[in-house]
């Protein structure tokens, strides 16, 4: 029996295959807890099959895959009150190369910096990774997001601004400085 | 003068483009229930060249998946019942969110149509500048590999809150630094939009317009074309020039 064609819309499998550590690492920047990350992975993935469809094959597939995070990210917050926690990623995750101590200042390093962001709005947030993290252009954003331009410029420099105040004042609060 | 790298940038940013990848099981778990939700998730056979086990029929897919995660349960079961389970290394942090409202310098009032004024700015520039002196000791020095995203950045932000505070020839003198600097930059295509839009603010509409032609035939599809084509509609016709009028034009 000859194999079907290749449906004309992106293969679930592919994006999957490909992109779910994206996906999952994306979640954990917005704030997802680690007990929550599986579900909200499933989530995205749901709604990204609802949606195959809209998908447009001329644009880049990960500014679309955050925006289904994002929304899915924000909507688990608003109905949960989560506390603010930052769980450790298991030890064995991080480089295997590095040594004990590397891994301890690594492993503190990204516990900061996930706590710092903790402390930015959700929609700053979005911005900040996007363009920080994903190196997606500002315009691109503001397109995926559904916002102008100028308000995604104001986001970004909003969010830095926050990030880099939130994490001094961590450091400080640790006496890392 | 030459211009401070915000090492923290640097710093923060690689910890966060180092998040640490979902567990094997967890990817293996998630493709279990979609394949349960979705049957198009369900492979026939090797045409994914994905990360899953391509070259299997989706029988014995679904049983190698059903195989994993019963192993994996039955793991755990016995885990659970013969080990102490390890406490869960739970860090508490300060939530850093209602203490940031007091910061002000950093907050403008909302995101407004235009970005805001000079201090917002200044304040989020001078946070990122500020913060080298909060490295975390024992850590390499970031400085010696800064980012040249991070760079870019704080150039053609600077020229763009130049522009927005009405000073368009210092908004062109960082974006030629930036085009010296970063003549194949990451945002040269940013650059290059903002120019134009800072050539026409400043009064120099031959050389906006002659900008706007070369980008318009170079990025025919940019994303900034919709900057490049405001600017120029902004722009009044283009003048005729009489033949005795001589000099470069600035």
């Amino acid at each position: 029996m000859s194999p079907r064609p290749s449906p004309p819309e992106p293969d679930l499998r592919a994006i999957f295959d490909e992109h779910f550590d994206y996906v999952w690492i994306t979640l954990r920047r917005l704030g997802v807890r680690e007990a929550d990350l599986e579900d909200l992975a499933h989530e995205v993935f749901l709604k990204v099959h609802a949606r195959l469809a809209d998908y447009d094959a001329a644009r880049p597939m990960r500014p679309w895959l955050f925006g289904f995070a994002y929304r899915v990210a924000a909507d688990h917050r608003r109905l949960a009150r989560h506390r603010v926690e930052v769980l450790g990623a298991p030890a064995e995750a991080l480089d295997p190369v590095m040594s004990a101590d590397q891994r301890i200042e690594a492993d503190q390093d990204r516990e900061l910096v996930e706590a710092a962001l903790e402390g930015i709005r959700m929609d700053r947030r979005a911005v900040l990774l996007l363009h920080e993290v994903d190196e997606v252009p500002v315009p691109a954003i503001a397109r995926e997001l559904g916002i102008p331009v100028n308000t995604a410029y104001s986001r970004l420099r909003l969010a830095r601004g926050d990030l880099a105040a939130a994490y001094k004042r961590l450091c400080k609060a640790r006496g890392v400085l | 003068m030459k211009e401070q790298l915000p090492s923290f940038d640097q710093r923060v940013l690689d910890s966060l483009r180092a998040g640490s990848p979902p567990p094997p099981e967890a990817r293996a778990r998630v493709r279990a229930r979609l394949e349960a939700a979705i049957p198009a998730m369900r492979g026939r056979g090797s045409r994914s060249g994905g990360a899953g086990p391509g070259g299997l029929s989706s029988a014995a897919r679904a049983l190698a998946v059903g195989a994993f995660v019963a192993g994996g349960l039955t793991g755990a079961a016995a885990q659970a019942l013969w080990a102490t389970p390890p406490a869960p290394r739970v860090v508490y942090v300060d939530r850093v969110a209602p203490s940031l409202s007091t910061e002000t310098a950093v907050r403008a009032p909302a995101e407004q149509a235009e970005p805001p004024a000079r201090a917002v700015a200044t304040a989020a520039r001078a946070a990122l500048l500020a913060a080298p002196t909060a490295r975390p000791r024992g850590r390499p020095d970031p400085e010696a590999r800064p980012s040249q995203l991070s760079a870019e950045r704080i150039l053609l932000d600077d020229a763009r809150a130049a522009l927005v505070q009405g000073e368009p020839e210092r908004s062109l003198d960082r974006l030629e630094r930036h085009r010296r600097e970063f003549p194949g930059g990451v945002l040269s295509e940013e650059r290059d939009a903002m120019q134009i839009e800072a050539l026409a603010r400043a009064g120099r509409f031959e050389q906006a317009r002659a900008r706007a032609d070369e980008f318009l035939r170079r990025a025919p599809s940019s994303l900034f074309r919709s900057t490049v084509d405001a600017a120029m509609a902004a722009a009044p016709p283009s003048p005729p020039i009489p033949a005795e009028v001589h000099g470069p034009l600035r």
